[in-house]
């Protein structure tokens, strides 16, 4: 069952008086528990592609369904709900609140949601332990390195059980070891919660924790490949990168 | 298990908000500024307009003791048979008839220092004179009920010139029981009174704030030469009809009937409403100004929630891209504007109580008025408190809907962004137009005198805000042409200071309008304060004339006029006579006036006049001599539509008689009290007065002032009690008495600079916090720390030059506004004397203010670390 649906998607944008494509007529399905990484150069329409999915940017054309939603066709408010209780986001650059605790960040889509923290209290802490950070609850983010800022992030994104969790380049804001202590958390999600991950990334390495690599050029979708399940396996690396060639990319 | 609580429970998105407030602590210290500062001047004028309303009725409230109507003649001040008493005691309602009369002198040990001391009111200053009250003990038993703190007090049958003093005064004089205090009389000089007890200053006692005696009342109308003629009536009425409103009115109706036009029947607190009455047109003026500082401080606000929102755009992308609403973030925006303005609204409500103590000082020193506490209602602070924290709302609500239209891929991107743009085009769109709009308001539309306080504020508020808008439109231009100038101050890096201030237009527009507030509210009110000054003193040089003005504590006789002219080195003396009247103008309600009368013969021998409307002074003379004619002053003039030819009656001791109005003049002799001049003849015939108040003398080309005024007091005052009074010392009097008055505009003037100097402060920290990436690209190209500050401080020069040129444009505007508003609501007509000096100082304050509020954040420009700042987002 498709957790994440985009069909004929189409995305234009005025620059001035010319419109720029940047999507054109991209159809892309997502299932439960799939890691999706999608690649590409600078212009090619990835940001766009992760903007639509997460209903952050209405389509031009075409229809997204996120979670059973047509969310291409719901209101701002009705969407922005879809966002708060089904879709998690990861940031390129953490995205803190600076006055908020670890635990208080974490905690954050519950309290948008009007949920009451209290019951919450143990899975926060779960979530915490899980990405290595329970003894840094009460930390502010400025006490954080930007590896362990980002592993906040990550508890944040997971924290509402998400149907699918979206992440815009999670690493290109990291030394590589922090990268893959976050990349390595992301398929733990995946793995052992059956969690659904759509990753943006220009990074080979971090794409092959990712089980599918879609390609994108010039806003088109030019190649998906399937790969092995082993996390930064060297010959998923390399067959990404012989695809990268072979595109052009 | 983690701690979730961080002093705000996190169960609410409110702690979103605490927690950015406690963030951003210097910002939400600025805007709590900003509203403190704003609330604080409406309480604190609020407060002390009310404490003096409050201190006045008060006072008269004490003075009456129970009594509850009160009888004195039409003619305020003038005396009445005695039989009167018989005429009400015909009212079985009425239980205790409690009668007196005043006397006023000096003591005659005070003679040779005694000057009158005038207020703002245009009434002698409470306490400058000594009352005698002349009372009946038995009466007095009843309606003040005063007992003697040493001594004993007065019986029904008196014998000699015994009297009670008040005993702080009796101390202040280091007078006892059993001692003497001699007073000046009219005819029989200097009277020795016996004291035979003192009273505490309270009830009675506070009576001329306590520079008071009590004496029977044949003692009084004796030394005073009143026959048997009495001056008021305090009655006691039944309680039940006194407890009664309306059976209250019934029965002062039917006093008043049966004892026809030639007496009013009061409540004893309305004397406390005429006297309030008197400051009516300042009180209105200073509420003004209250509100337009809290205008300044909703720019301050504005200002600072804008750049908030801007610095925390990523954020608020970041809240909407997790899930929350449009709705929710427009709250989180607006719960921090409530919470700044309850804050910062009751923080401000106690700051302007605490103000209010020191304004009620000032108010006390020139209105004559003692103050005591500062008083206030509930409403006023509850208005306060709305105003505060509505304005925070409003100035907020744009910041809160642009917070709304933050995009959710906001949050992904580095940079935050902002619709800088719109500033110009919104300020194209409404900004000339707003100004004409308003100038056309203000000077093409002609309004009642009831809405034209409310309509002429509210026109003022729209110029300034269309002049707010109209910046973002003349900054460059402007900042091209100052930039020469900036450039010679600051050198090169003025260069890039100066052009900087393009860049974040809203920001810049609102730092600037808010120093062109504050600038336009010290030169319209210099304006205001130097035309009423040069005004004044036109009326002392040519009205007043003369080179000395003879008085004495007691009215002068008429043969003194004749002895100074005896006086060597006296050339011409002319008198004047001042009596209480009422005016009853054709169109309008009826109010106490002054009856001023000259003699035409002798008056422009000494005096000169400016006549506004009505022929040459020597006419006019003429035709006041031929009798029942009056000229009045322009003020007179204008607030009751009259023209020369007009007729208006006139209360007089013969009862209500008509005068014609020979001519409209230039006149401040009244201060707020209406005024009216006729001649000596009339005085004579319809007032029965033949003393005089004031004699002014021309000297002799080269005449010593010196000498002339030694000779009139001790040859010839010693017997007369005259005290003399160079022009120059009655000139100093009156800019005194305007500089008290006007010093309280100031203070507010004060208040609006200083928030548009915490308006500099802001923009140039958030200037520099947003640039500070360009800032250590500048150092690491070699830009030394000293630089950096020079130009951080060349684009806060070129705002304060903006600001000031603003400023000076537009506060040249408010002046010449306010004259119409005094004209409207007072009926002075003044002419507006442009203040160049305080245009040109207050240029180089806001340019001064400026570069001052910019010393920090330039500092902190220049302590900036290259490598952090090349790195910084």
């Amino acid at each position: 069952m498709s957790v994440l649906e985009a069909n004929k998607v189409t995305k234009q944008y005025q620059m001035g008086e010319v419109s720029v494509d940047a999507l054109d007529n991209v159809s892309f399905a997502v299932e439960k528990g799939d890691f999706v990484a999608v690649m590409g150069p600078s212009g090619s329409g990835k940001s766009t592609l992760l903007h639509l999915l997460g209903g952050l940017d209405e389509p031009t054309a075409g229809d997204i369904t996120l979670a059973n939603r047509p969310i291409s066709k719901l209101s701002d408010d009705e969407v922005t709900i879809v966002r708060r209780r089904k879709v998690g986001f990861i940031f390129q650059f953490f995205n803190l609140v600076p006055t908020l605790t670890a635990a208080e960040n974490v905690a954050l889509p519950l309290l948008i949601d009007g949920q009451n923290i209290k019951k919450y209290e143990p899975k926060i802490g779960q979530l915490l332990e899980t990405v290595g950070l329970s003894d840094r609850a009460d930390h502010k983010p400025d006490q954080l390195s930007g590896g362990q800022q980002q592993r906040v992030a990550i508890a944040r994104a997971f924290v509402n059980d998400p149907e699918i969790v979206l992440a815009d380049e999670p690493t290109g804001n990291l030394d590589s070891k922090s990268g893959t202590a976050v990349l390595e958390l992301l398929r733990q999600f995946c793995d052992e919660k059956e969690q659904t991950i759509v990753m943006v990334t220009h990074d080979p390495r971090a794409a092959s924790y990712a089980n599918q690599v879609v390609f994108l050029k010039d806003g088109h979708v030019i190649q998906n490949l399937t790969i092995g399940q082993r996390s930064g396996d060297e010959e998923d690396i390399r067959a990404i990168m012989r695809v990268m060639r072979e595109l052009e990319l | 298990m983690f701690r979730l609580l961080n002093l705000i429970p996190f169960n609410s998105p409110l702690v979103l908000v605490f927690r950015n407030m406690r963030a951003r602590w210097g910002r939400t210290a600025l805007t709590l500024l900003g509203i403190i500062v704003g609330v604080a001047a409406m309480v604190a004028v609020q407060a002390t307009n009310q404490s003096t309303l409050a201190a006045i009725s008060s006072f008269f409230d004490e003075a009456s003791g129970k009594s509850d109507l009160l009888v004195e003649t039409a003619v305020s001040n003038e005396t009445f048979p005695p039989d009167t008493i018989n005429q009400i005691r015909r009212f079985p309602e009425v239980q205790t008839i409690a009668p007196g009369v005043i006397g006023v002198t000096i003591p005659a040990d005070e003679a040779a220092q005694w000057t009158e001391q005038i207020s703002i009111g245009g009434t002698a200053v409470p306490g400058t004179n000594f009352w005698l009250l002349g009372r009946d003990p038995t009466a007095d038993a009843d309606v003040h009920g005063y007992s003697a703190s040493a001594g004993r007090l007065l019986t029904a049958n008196e014998d000699g010139y015994n009297i009670l003093l008040v005993a702080d005064y009796a101390a202040d004089k280091g007078l006892e029981v059993g001692e003497d205090l001699a007073i000046l009389t009219p005819s029989q000089g200097i009277v020795s009174l016996r004291i035979v007890g003192l009273i505490p200053e309270d009830g009675l006692g506070i009576t001329n704030n306590g520079i008071m005696g009590i004496a029977t009342i044949a003692t009084v109308q004796k030394l005073f030469d009143m026959g048997d003629g009495l001056g008021s009536l305090e009655l006691v009425v039944d309680p039940a009809i006194a407890n009664n409103s309306s059976a209250l009115e019934t029965l002062r109706g039917q006093i008043a009937e049966r004892l026809g036009r030639d007496f009013a029947v009061k409540y004893p607190a309305s004397r406390g409403e005429t006297v309030a009455g008197t400051f009516s047109t300042y009180q209105q003026g200073l509420n003004f100004f209250s509100v337009v500082s809290l205008f300044v401080g909703s720019f301050l606000i504005y200002n600072t929630f804008a750049m908030t929102i801007v610095e925390r755009t990523r954020e608020i992308g970041m809240y909407r891209a997790i899930g929350m609403t449009r709705r929710q973030v427009i709250f989180l925006v607006l719960a921090e504007a409530i919470s700044l303005g309850v804050i910062g609204s009751l923080i401000g409500a106690g700051a302007g109580l605490l103000m209010a103590r020191s304004l009620t000082q000032t108010v006390s020193g020139f209105s004559g008025q003692a103050i005591d506490q500062v008083t206030t209602t509930p409403q006023t602070l509850l208005q306060a408190l709305s105003a505060g924290i509505l304005v925070t709302i409003l100035a907020a609500a744009m910041p809160a809907l642009q917070a709304a239209r933050i995009s959710p891929i906001q949050a992904l991107r580095v940079q935050g962004s902002s619709d800088e743009g719109r500033w110009r085009q919104t300020g194209l769109r409404f900004g000339p137009l707003t100004v004409l709009a308003s100038l056309l308001i203000m000077y093409r539309v002609p309004l009642d005198s009831d809405v034209i306080f409310y309509v002429g504020s509210n026109a003022i508020f729209a110029m300034l805000l269309g002049a707010t808008l109209c910046i973002p439109l003349i900054t460059g231009p402007l900042e091209r042409l100052i930039r020469p100038f900036i450039l010679l101050i600051f050198g090169n890096e003025g260069r890039l200071g100066s052009s900087n201030i393009q860049r974040s237009q809203g920001r810049t527009t609102l730092t600037v309008a808010a120093l062109m507030v504050g600038i336009s509210m010290v030169i319209g009110i210099q304006g205001m304060t130097l035309s009423f000054e040069t005004d004044m003193m036109e009326w002392v040089n040519t009205a007043l004339g003369g080179d000395l003005f003879v008085q004495s504590p007691l009215n002068m006789r008429p043969d003194v006029e004749a002895r100074l002219l005896a006086l060597e080195g006296i050339t011409a003396v002319t008198r004047s006579r001042y009596v209480p009247s009422r005016i009853f103008p054709p169109y309008d309600e009826d109010e106490f006036s002054a009856f001023v009368a000259i003699d035409p013969e002798t008056y422009l021998d000494v005096r000169s006049m400016r006549i506004q409307e009505g022929p040459p002074a020597e006419e006019v003379m003429r035709q006041l001599a031929a009798g029942d004619t009056i000229w009045i002053g322009v003020d007179i003039a204008n607030r009751f539509n009259l023209h020369v030819g007009d007729e208006v009656v006139l209360e007089t001791r013969r009862g209500r008689r008509p005068f014609r109005i020979v001519a409209i003049v230039l006149d401040f002799g009244g201060g707020e009290t209406t005024t009216v001049t006729g001649s000596w003849g009339d005085l004579r015939r319809y007032f029965g007065v033949t003393d005089v108040s004031v004699y002014a003398v021309r000297l002799a080309e080269g005449a010593s002032l010196e000498e002339v005024t030694a000779v009139i007091e001790n040859d010839l005052g010693r017997s007369q009690s005259l005290t003399v009074e160079s022009k120059a010392e009655f000139e100093q009097k009156v800019r005194q008495l305007s500089a008290q008055a006007f010093s309280l505009f100031d203070v507010l003037g004060l208040i609006g600079l200083t928030v548009g100097g915490l308006g500099v402060i802001n923009t140039m920290l958030m200037n520099v916090l947003e640039r500070m990436r360009e800032l250590g690209g500048l150092r690491s190209l070699g830009m030394t720390r000293r630089q950096i500050r020079r130009m951080i401080l060349a684009e806060a020069a070129t705002m304060g030059f903006i600001g000031g040129l603003f400023g000076v444009a537009f506060g040249t505007v408010l002046a010449d506004v306010f004259l119409i508003g005094l004209r409207a609501i007072g009926g002075y007509v003044l002419t507006l004397q442009t203040p160049y000096a305080a245009m040109a100082v207050s240029f180089g304050i806001s340019f001064v203010l400026a570069i001052g509020a910019a010393l920090y954040p330039a500092w902190r420009a220049g302590q900036v670390n290259i490598i952090e700042a090349i790195k910084h987002e």
